[in-house]
């Protein structure tokens, strides 16, 4: 899916408007994997709300496939996985992942059935224990495979492994990796770890601090699995690097 | 289970019945002010059909009420969330029904409605019903954010998140109502008896008050804390099956 913003804004209304994105314009085109990274209370989350139409725009346009994300949910287009694995306690394994096709009634169109998107992220074994029983790598994993039976072309991911330990994080990372590529779904994947943006994305978008603009739009045409050593990888950390420091800067002047 | 817990609670009462039956005989109390728990146990054992009788229709009442109160709290609980809007005015309607002192309330409806066991549910289903509400409606208007978000991400009907998230989400707190709600219902059953009725064990303890036969109305009371005792552990026990999910609190481990 294509997503193309337009001069982009949104503040949050409250006693103290918040004015947390300022004329964001940017396109991302189908099956591009970017990383959104910048300081905490950057916009970015805000950016990837206003994609999964939790939040409405009103400011500038957004639009995915040249519809609104209204449009673009309804049709089921989008995915949405956020640092909470969000599962239901009462519901086991399987019918975690069996919900989202009962909620949207795919019937004979899920991109993976049940039974195969819990092969893939290796919890077969557990289809019938309870999230309470999984720990916490599993119970993203579990969120994963419910991604994968979606069949969405847009994939937004709120920092899914923020909450977990550094070597289950890049484990992960790389198996999504490897279950997204054959998909070649268009990921937007909000992060503020530099090498996890590095090791993972086509693309960074540098967000500056509040209120959130694009400070830096650094391409990442690397071929995976990447290689920390590589200098190629290094120079891409490093640009990521001075983007973020442009960020804090970019505040301070 | 742990046998220090199953024993400790045992072992108090017993400890408490005991002090109470030495209590009695060292200080010669009169049976017409305090009767020892023995004599309480004989008088019951002595007049096991009438207080059979009299516990049937009591509990009876109580459980109709704590039913009609549950299902009332529930279902408007419910429509306030399906129907936002509405919450400002039923609450205020609920809270007046709630402060109105139901003992004051209760000699009416035996005036309007009779000796007969509807004026002891209206009274029960009123006491029980707005602890009912207020807890259901909290467990049903916050889920996890991030469970509605997903929801929304889906692009799910309010009909589908309310049945699929909400109502399963409310369940624990269905529970806590039931908890607070079932004392009351006893209370309700027995406050709505002393005021006018053909039986029961309120009216049994009436009838005992009134002709200063303590042992019968002491009887009674055993009865009551038994019964009410034995009802909150079957509900912890279903909430434990139910609930699954849900850690076991503090207070239930006290229990």
């Amino acid at each position: 899916m294509r997503l193309e913003a337009e001069s982009l804004s949104h503040s949050y209304s409250g006693k103290q408007p918040l004015e947390a994105l300022r004329r964001v314009s940017l396109s991302i085109p189908a099956g591009q994997f970017v990383a959104l990274i910048g300081p905490s209370g950057c916009g970015k989350s805000t950016f990837l709300r206003l994609a999964a139409n939790l939040l409405p725009v009103r400011s500038g346009s957004l639009l995915l496939d040249g519809q609104p994300p209204r449009a673009a949910v309804a049709q089921q287009r989008v995915a949405w996985m956020a640092q909470s694995p969000a599962l239901l306690p009462w519901r086991t394994v399987r019918a975690n992942v069996l919900l989202a096709g009962q909620i949207q009634n795919h019937g004979s169109r899920p991109r993976l059935d049940a039974e195969e998107a819990l092969a893939r992220v290796g919890l077969s074994d557990m289809a019938g224990s309870y999230p309470a029983e999984l720990s916490g790598g599993m119970q993203q994993r579990l969120a994963l495979a419910r991604t994968l039976t979606l069949p969405a072309s847009l994939w937004l991911m709120d920092e899914p492994f923020a909450a977990l330990d550094e070597l289950t994080r890049e484990r992960l990372a790389g198996e999504l990796l490897g279950l997204w590529q054959p998909i070649g779904a268009t990921v937007l994947w909000v992060t503020h770890n530099i090498h996890e943006a590095a090791r993972l994305a086509d693309r960074a978008l540098v967000f500056s601090q509040r209120p959130g603009s694009i400070v830096a739009d650094i391409p990442i045409p690397l071929a995976r699995p990447r290689r920390e050593a590589d200098p190629d990888y290094q120079s891409v950390v490093t640009s990521i690097r001075t983007g973020l420091g442009m960020a804090e800067t970019g505040v301070s002047s | 289970m742990n046998g220090g817990r199953t024993w400790l609670p045992v072992a108090l009462v017993g400890g408490f019945l005991a002090i109470w039956e030495s209590a009695v005989h060292l200080f010669r109390i009169p049976l017409y002010l305090l009767p020892a728990p023995s004599r309480v146990v004989w008088t019951l054992a002595q007049n096991l059909t009438p207080y059979s009788q009299a516990t049937l229709l009591t509990m009876g009442e109580a459980l109709a009420g704590l039913a009609l109160g549950v299902l009332t709290g529930g279902l408007l609980a419910c429509l306030l969330v399906l129907r936002p809007g509405a919450e400002n005015g039923v609450m205020t309607l609920a809270i007046l029904v709630k402060s109105t002192p139901l003992v004051a309330i209760a000699p009416l409806l035996t005036l309007w409605l009779g000796f007969g066991v509807l004026p002891k549910v209206i009274i029960t289903a009123l006491m029980t019903f707005f602890p009912v509400l207020v807890n259901i409606l909290s467990g049903l208007q916050r889920p996890d954010p991030a469970l509605v978000d997903l929801f929304q991400s889906w692009n799910a009907s309010r009909w589908q998140i309310f049945t699929k998230l909400r109502l399963p989400a409310s369940l624990p707190y269905l529970f806590a109502a039931l908890k607070i709600s079932a004392p009351l219902a006893w209370i309700g059953a027995v406050v709505a008896e002393w005021t006018g009725a053909s039986g029961g064990l309120g009216r049994m303890m009436w009838l005992a008050y009134t002709n200063l036969n303590l042992p019968y109305m002491f009887a009674a009371i055993f009865i009551l804390s038994t019964l009410g005792m034995g009802f909150y552990r079957l509900l912890a026990w279903l909430e434990s099956r139910v609930v699954f999910w849900q850690p076991v609190t503090v207070e239930e481990e006290r229990v």
